[in-house]
């Protein structure tokens, strides 16, 4: 069990990194006008993240939507590293209950 | 009661119209990533042919290009956007890749939205939602 939900849960950070840096890339293209060759590799990485998605062992819907809480952690992390946003108490709790959230719907024993 | 009047008074305010085209491309952009990551895991998954693997992969690129038309940056709101992400993808999976939830995906689903409720409309003091 602990092994599966370490190698899920790398998975899913995984691809939430190829997500945001892929949409990243595609931004430094057209917002801040760099080389098409920034949005040609954007759009593969988020190609990559497409086909690393592929790798969890459960259906389509459950994955997805478990994917959509690992995001809003990420965000919150990301605001704090990149745009240096120190979460305060209620999205350190809110970030808390949605890992709640999303353990009961992947992780929980059927 | 203090959230509603919150919401109210956003809906109200003049950036409302930033608002409803910011929702809007977040829906748009859950609707690509959640449409070209199905036809990725459709090629990987399901055998279907390279060409629907390389289409999802193009919708995916269009994914990214979308948030480039927001004008709210905001960590907060890509949290927010995380739980409608949520939904969107339970949804697609029961309504198109027709597998239904069990119990405990719609419970899970509950408590993460109320998670993110949390995080985007618990109300701070001297402070917008909709700051730039």
């Amino acid at each position: 069990m602990v092994e599966i939900v370490l190698s899920t849960l790398s998975v899913f950070f995984f691809a939430s990194l190829l997500e945001i840096s892929g949409g990243y890339l595609v931004w430094r293209w057209l917002r801040n006008h760099k080389g098409k060759i920034f949005g040609l590799v954007g759009g593969l990485v988020l190609f990559s993240y497409g086909m690393i998605m592929t790798l969890q062992p459960e259906n389509f819907g459950k994955v997805y939507a478990t994917y959509g809480g690992i995001f809003v952690v990420s965000s919150i992390i990301w605001g704090y590293w990149v745009d240096k946003k120190r979460p305060d108490r209620f999205e350190i709790i809110g970030s808390g209950i949605v890992l709640i959230g999303i353990a009961v719907m992947f992780y929980f024993p059927r | 009661m203090y959230i509603i009047e919150k919401i109210t008074e956003l809906t109200w305010e003049k950036k409302s119209k930033n608002y409803l085209t910011s929702v809007v491309l977040f829906f748009l952009a859950g609707l690509c990533e959640i449409g070209g990551g199905y036809l990725v895991w459709l090629w990987l998954r399901e055998d279907f042919s390279f060409v629907l693997g390389a289409v999802g992969g193009f919708i995916l690129f269009l994914y990214g290009i979308v948030p480039t038309f927001q004008k709210i940056h905001f960590h907060r709101v890509y949290a927010a956007y995380g739980g409608v992400f949520t939904v969107m993808a339970i949804l697609w999976g029961w309504l198109i890749d027709e597998v239904q939830p069990d119990n405990f995906d719609i419970i899970g689903t509950i408590i993460a939205v109320i998670g993110v409720l949390v995080i985007f409309y618990y109300p701070r003091k001297g402070e917008k939602v909709w700051s730039k």
